[in-house]
């Protein structure tokens, strides 16, 4: 277990070695000018001068070649300095500090109601496959999946907000600020695991060892969730840390809409304007976030599976 | 019941129970009075003008600069009282009695000087705008600026929100606090900051000028415009900036709300690229200009209404030409005609004119930031497939990266004009030869001479009735294709009182009369 923790350790850094290079070239590839955007952005809708965006390149160290400010960033990197934001000058490593909560918060709730509502409906959709209840669930599966994020907060937000004055339109502070972005980002994850977890149901229920235990006059519940769903549950396991690391990595669209104030919104809105040195910093951390939720799925497995330990 | 199916039911009940536990909702939180709470598109800069530009941090009245532009965009004193020339490049500037920073010091000719020294030392925007030779301090109230070169716009440029004063003392003292909370003049004070995120501001007691009716002032960046639509329809916000048509059209029927516009100073518009044939061909984008829809129908179409239709290529805010008129109105077959007299015809009968085997297609870059501009390159793309124009549309989420690296024939513009309230700089940065935003390599020596002239031209009868000469030659040559002056729409609370004649310009947006009645 030790070896095999290092070993992720090490690729873990050659990872980011590589992300950074790319997202460092693919960035200094892209059309667009930081200090052009950065002086369009202070005057909304007007147009800088040629002279005040060559100053601010100059500034900005900008007309380096661009390996030897991949070299310069890295070399800050590596003792932990992300470098600072162009627009806010504050330091980047400690802005996306300051907006991890919000993300965090956020990616908890959703995954809790991922799980929380999608393997039950799940299960019971396989147990009684075909039956009105497997009907209403293969809908709402549907729905879940289709309905894009973007649609379904605003419509969230027209009823309970607009029309109802149930809940808060946007904000973040109390619970209540958490149950639309909450809804807005479950339906898609929940549908999902839903489907996996029916389809992996229906494959274990069918298994001869399922029926074993049956026949030795185990309860229906112990056999279903015991045998039944302790089996069926890795490829729902795969799934939950890949949208894991997705939420992590801070959902944009509800952000945005919600105006939370989380990591994917401030990637985003560094790629607009082309703040470099935020650009490279939040994908390090979505990096790392996709690569730790890997691990944990792979712990999660040995744990789940005795068949992985003893291997 | 089935001992599975009773799990089941268990599990279920246990699920619906944890979604739900967040906890029974009650009605909206209540805003105490004197709070005026706003949803702004964005805050993406600093509210220290020097680090930031000043634009927000004037907008929502916590910095001022020595003059500022009056609803006909005129400069007229703001922090100053008086300006005078005592030439082209010596400007004598008289400061307001009585005026306080934030931090309680007076407001007079030294920190004046110290504050412009601080933006031109720190802000290569600034300091290239106002091109200062020299500042001197004469008496208390009174300080004297020369410029490198004639300045007789130097007015004008002293309204740009970066030249906003603020205390360089208490700048040199709070280091980077500064940039966040920057002790200023304005009738508000940062109590809170986040960048993209919120703005919470309280009255600053010691104003000089009347006391603002709003105590607190909380500005809430929302992007997305119908997410900020639907926060003023729920009732979180007071005021929401930029609203969509189509929100317009609801607020019609909502007796607790209303949309307030106010006269637009920006331009939607098409770019040709003059540097690639056949657009460098008068004709052809003469041809264009005939047949693409008149504004009139785009207003009706795309705005419902909340736009006006271009004649010129400035809006009338910014500048008034009552005597200009449009050379080309929409006239197909004259278009038609045109573009045979060019040597295009359809040969292959596929309805794409050609010349030289070369069918005549026009790659029109539009983007999303502007959601209107995408669907009135639609109309156009159909009402220019009927002459023989093929048009492609491109959108690009970067469109001045794309302006410059890649190739196109046409793009969808928005630009507002009333930058410094003068239509100089409009009409260098995108007109003359070289101008920064000459993106479709427009060039023609005469109107270039004119530009220079109006530079140096200080009367503002005679500037407006040149500028306006130049803005005729520029539709004689099609240099861009101006569709419509787009209204800035506010959607309002019933509630809300003293924005019923809101600034031409949202720069001005702050003003002490607003107030949640």
């Amino acid at each position: 277990m030790v070896t095999y923790t290092a070993r992720r350790f090490v690729s873990l850094v050659g990872v980011m070695l590589g992300i950074s290079a790319v997202s460092f070239t693919l960035t200094a590839l892209a059309p667009g000018d930081p200090a052009y955007s950065l002086l369009h952005l202070q005057q909304p809708g007007t147009e800088p001068s040629a002279e005040a965006v060559g100053a601010l390149r100059a500034e900005l160290g900008l007309n380096d070649p661009a390996p030897v400010r991949y070299l310069r960033w890295l070399g800050g990197a590596v003792l932990g300095d992300l470098g600072v934001s162009y627009r806010s000058g504050q330091p980047v490593a400690a802005e996306i500090a300051a907006r991890m909560p919000a993300t965090l918060i956020l990616a908890g709730t959703s995954l809790a109601v991922g799980l929380g509502v999608g393997m039950p409906f799940g299960v019971f959709a396989a147990v009684r496959p075909r039956s009105w209840w497997d009907a209403v669930s293969r809908v709402l599966a549907l729905l879940g999946a289709s309905v894009p994020t973007y649609l379904l907060g605003l419509l969230l937000i027209l009823v309970f907000a607009a029309r109802l004055k149930l809940l808060p339109a946007f904000g973040s502070g109390t619970a209540r600020h958490l149950i639309l972005p909450t809804a807005a980002l479950a339906a898609g994850i929940t549908a999902q695991i839903m489907r996996l977890t029916r389809a992996s149901m229906l494959e274990t229920l069918r298994q001869p060892f399922v029926r074993t235990a049956s026949v030795k006059g185990l309860s229906a519940t112990r056999v279903t969730v015991w045998h039944g769903l302790r089996n069926a549950a890795l490829p729902v396991v795969t799934a939950t840390g890949l949208a894991s690391g997705h939420l992590l990595g801070g959902a944009v669209m509800v952000e945005t809409i919600f105006s939370r104030e989380g990591v994917g919104k401030y990637a985003v809105d560094a790629i607009f304007v082309r703040d470099y040195p935020v650009i490279q910093g939040a994908v390090l951390y979505t990096a790392l976030v996709f690569v730790v939720a890997n691990f944990a799925v792979d712990l999660l497995y040995h744990w789940i599976d005795p068949r992985l330990r003893h291997a | 019941m089935s001992r599975p199916r009773r799990a089941c039911v268990l599990l279920f009940v246990l699920s619906m129970l944890s979604a739900a536990c967040a906890g029974s909702a009650t009605a909206q939180e209540p805003s105490s009075a004197g709070v005026l709470r706003v949803g702004a598109p964005f805050f993406s800069s600093l509210p220290d003008p020097v680090a930031g530009g000043g634009f927000n941090a004037l907008q929502f009245g916590l910095v001022e600069t020595l003059m500022r532009l009056d609803p006909d965009l005129a400069p007229e004193p703001w922090l100053a009282e008086d300006i005078r020339a005592r030439s082209d490049s010596v400007w004598a500037i008289t400061l307001r009695e009585g005026v306080t920073f934030h931090d309680g010091s007076a407001v007079d000719a030294e920190a004046v000087k110290a504050s412009l020294q601080r933006a031109i030392a720190e802000s290569e925007a600034a300091s290239a705008l106002l091109d200062v030779a020299d500042i001197t301090v004469e008496d208390p109230l009174t300080l004297v600026v020369t410029t490198a070169t004639p300045s007789p716009n130097f007015p004008g440029l002293l309204t740009d929100p970066s030249t906003a004063i603020v205390s360089a003392a208490a700048a040199r003292a709070q280091g980077d606090a500064f940039a966040s909370k920057p002790v200023a003049t304005g009738m508000f004070t940062v109590e809170e900051f986040e960048l993209d995120n919120r703005l919470v501001a309280v009255r600053y007691e010691g104003y000089w000028g009347e006391q603002p009716k709003t105590e607190r002032l909380e500005v809430n960046v929302q992007a997305d415009a119908s997410a900020r639509f639907l926060a003023l329809q729920s009732g979180q916000i007071d005021l929401a900036f930029d609203i969509s048509p189509e929100s317009v059209t609801q607020i019609e029927g909502d007796p607790t709300l209303r949309a307030v516009a106010a006269a637009s100073v920006s331009t939607m518009f098409i770019y040709l690229n003059q540097t690639k044939e056949p657009w460098d061909d008068l004709r052809v984008r003469q041809a264009l200009a005939q047949a693409a829809p008149s504004g009139e129908a785009l207003v009706r179409s795309v705005f419902r209404g909340q736009a006006e239709a271009a004649v010129g290529n400035l809006p009338p805010a910014v500048l008034d030409c009552p005597e200009i008129s449009k050379p080309y109105v929409n006239d197909p077959e004259a278009a038609q005609r045109l573009l045979s007299e060019a040597g295009y015809e359809d040969r292959d009968g596929d309805g794409v004119l050609e010349r030289d085997g070369q069918p005549l297609t026009l790659i029109m870059l539009s983007y999303p930031q502007r959601p209107a501009l995408t669907p009135m390159a639609e109309i156009i793309q159909a009402s220019l497939q009927p002459i023989g124009v093929q048009v492609e549309i491109q959108s690009v989420e970067d469109i001045n990266g794309a302006l410059a690296t890649e190739p196109w024939d046409g793009a969808m513009y928005f630009n507002n004009m009333a930058a410094t309230g003068d239509p100089f700089g409009s009409l260098s940065q995108f007109f003359a030869t070289g101008g920064d935003a000459n993106r479709g390599g427009y060039t023609n020596p005469s109107v270039d001479a004119s530009i220079e002239r109006l530079r140096a031209l200080s009367a503002r009868a005679e500037r407006r009735a040149l500028a306006c000469e130049i803005d005729q030659q520029l539709l004689e040559d099609v240099a861009i294709i101006p569709l419509v002056y787009p209204r800035y729409v506010y959607g309002v609370s019933a509630g809300v009182t003293g924005f019923e004649d809101p600034h031409p310009y949202f720069l001005y947006f702050m003003n002490s009369e607003i107030a949640r009645g």
